[in-house]
């Protein structure tokens, strides 16, 4: 199981790379969207994948039971999630606006205000 | 009510008090000054309650320590606070003139509260998660702040600087997730002490260089400062100088912080490597900014040579240098952001950001 989401981390990484690094902002958008959730498998991958109970503590009881999964980093993920879709929206509704302002979604055209 | 949680919810309230009034932006400008006033008086309470009783902790929903939230205040933070808190009463009080009104009416002031409220967050958070989570409060905020107003220089700005920072926080998430993996801990003082425990030195040090990467980027350190001379100077004045006073100093101070707590094991490297780095900042910052004549766009290569000076203070690791790092840190918040005000000023008597077209200013307007 690791080894087949090891290859699909190392698929989702480059993948995301090669969007970063495309002239187009809308696929430089894609590009940060695959990334995150690159980052969001690396995180579930590296807190240790197993079968375990679902980490409810039993009534009664005052600790998880030695089974369960742990459930912070599905906290973080979860976290994690929401803000890079509250950014997603933010970052279409920018690349919507510069695509009106400018009138064009390469790169290259943008560098009027480089040094 | 405790000092820590009212510096965080002031802010927060006057946002949301401004977003209930959403058509009057009259009282959106109102709301804003009255809650800097209240936010300035909050903080120096917090820094007197620091220094009367050492560090204050707030356990968050009273979860007790290694498990829940903490937010704590030590004398660093809280100073970092206070002066947040003055500079944001004074860009408010600049932004009354410099801001137009349709900037105004669609939300400026709750965004800048916003920002502040993720800067005060960074500053005074004891989990490395929970900055995680403020630092993208602060950064959408400022996406916000960045882009409001749609004009063709600030699309253009906008975009480097937003990727660049989205591309910083997921190193940042990376790191977060590798840390907890290999400690089960999440909380800074726990770390601090697990990860000389439990990790491998070497993975220690991978993970040291994700966060380099991470804060370097919103530091705007060396190799990867490109994008802030490319967008600091493209908003309106009051918004370029509040992110140049605050913004990057977050990321500094999260450096300092990450690598005075829990980096500490391969000092010779990880130190020595903040050396030159910094070096090389304090001198590509200087050359960048000779070559420029256009005030603000000059303003933003100084910065990037400034943080070469502080991180060179945290590279040297002794205390006085460190001393000397959270001075410098105090002093360049104050002085970087009245600089990129005045700069607003001389534009508003000369009609220009022009070195060169600037000449006779003195004479002209004494």
């Amino acid at each position: 199981m690791a080894g087949i989401i090891l290859v699909a981390l190392g698929v989702l990484f480059a993948g995301a790379a090669f969007l970063l690094l495309r002239r187009s902002v809308v696929k430089m958008i894609f590009g940060s969207v695959v990334r995150s959730q690159a980052v969001h498998l690396l995180i579930l991958t590296a807190s240790g994948l197993k079968t375990g109970a679902i980490p409810f503590v039993p009534q009664g009881e005052t600790a998880l039971a030695a089974t369960a999964a742990d459930p912070l980093p599905q906290a973080l993920i979860l976290t994690a999630i929401v803000i890079s879709f509250g950014v997603l929206a933010f970052t279409l509704a920018m690349a919507l606006r510069a695509d009106q302002t400018m009138d064009t979604d390469d790169l290259d055209e943008m560098k009027n205000t480089d040094a | 009510m405790d000092p820590l949680v009212t510096c965080l919810l002031i802010p927060f309230a006057a946002a949301i008090a401004c977003l209930f009034c959403w058509l009057a932006p009259a009282l959106h400008r109102a709301i804003a000054v009255v809650a800097m006033i209240a936010y300035l008086a909050a903080s120096i309470r917090l820094f007197l309650a620091v220094d009367a009783a050492g560090v204050i902790a707030v356990e968050i929903g009273n979860w007790p320590a290694p498990f829940g939230i903490t937010l704590v205040a030590d004398l660093t933070s809280a100073i970092m606070v206070v002066v947040t808190a003055i500079i944001g009463l004074a860009v408010t009080i600049y932004s009354l003139s410099d801001i137009d009104p349709t900037r105004e009416k669609f939300g400026y002031y709750i965004f800048l509260n916003l920002m502040l409220m993720g800067v005060t967050g960074a500053f005074l958070t004891g989990d490395i998660f929970n900055m995680f989570v403020w630092f993208e409060v602060m950064l959408i905020s400022s996406f916000v702040l960045m882009t409001l107003g749609g004009e063709r220089p600030q699309m253009e700005g906008a975009i480097k600087y937003v990727v660049l920072n989205l591309i910083s926080s997921a190193f940042f998430l990376s790191a977060c997730g590798i840390l907890y993996a290999q400690t089960g801990t999440l909380n800074l003082a726990d770390l601090a002490i697990r990860t000389r425990e439990l990790m491998q030195p070497e993975l220690l040090t991978t993970t040291a260089m994700l966060f380099l990467v991470a804060f370097g980027l919103k530091a705007g350190i060396f190799p990867l400062f490109f994008w802030l001379p490319a967008s600091y100077h493209t908003p309106p004045v009051a918004v370029s100088a509040i992110f140049a006073g605050l913004l990057t100093k977050v990321g500094v101070y999260a450096l300092v912080r990450v690598f005075t707590l829990i980096f500490v094991g391969d000092t010779p490297f990880t130190h020595g490597l903040l050396l030159v780095l910094a070096g090389l900042t304090m001198v590509s910052g200087v050359l960048g900014a000779m070559a420029q004549f256009d005030f603000r766009r000059l303003l933003s290569f100084h910065i990037i040579s400034q943080i070469g000076y502080m991180i060179l203070g945290l590279a040297l690791f002794t205390q006085w240098a460190l001393a000397g790092t959270v001075f410098y840190l105090f002093h360049h918040i104050i002085v970087k952001t009245n600089l990129f005000l005045i700069s607003g000023i001389t534009r508003r008597y000369s009609g220009t950001f022009d070195l060169k077209k600037l000449g006779g200013f003195y004479p002209a307007t004494p």
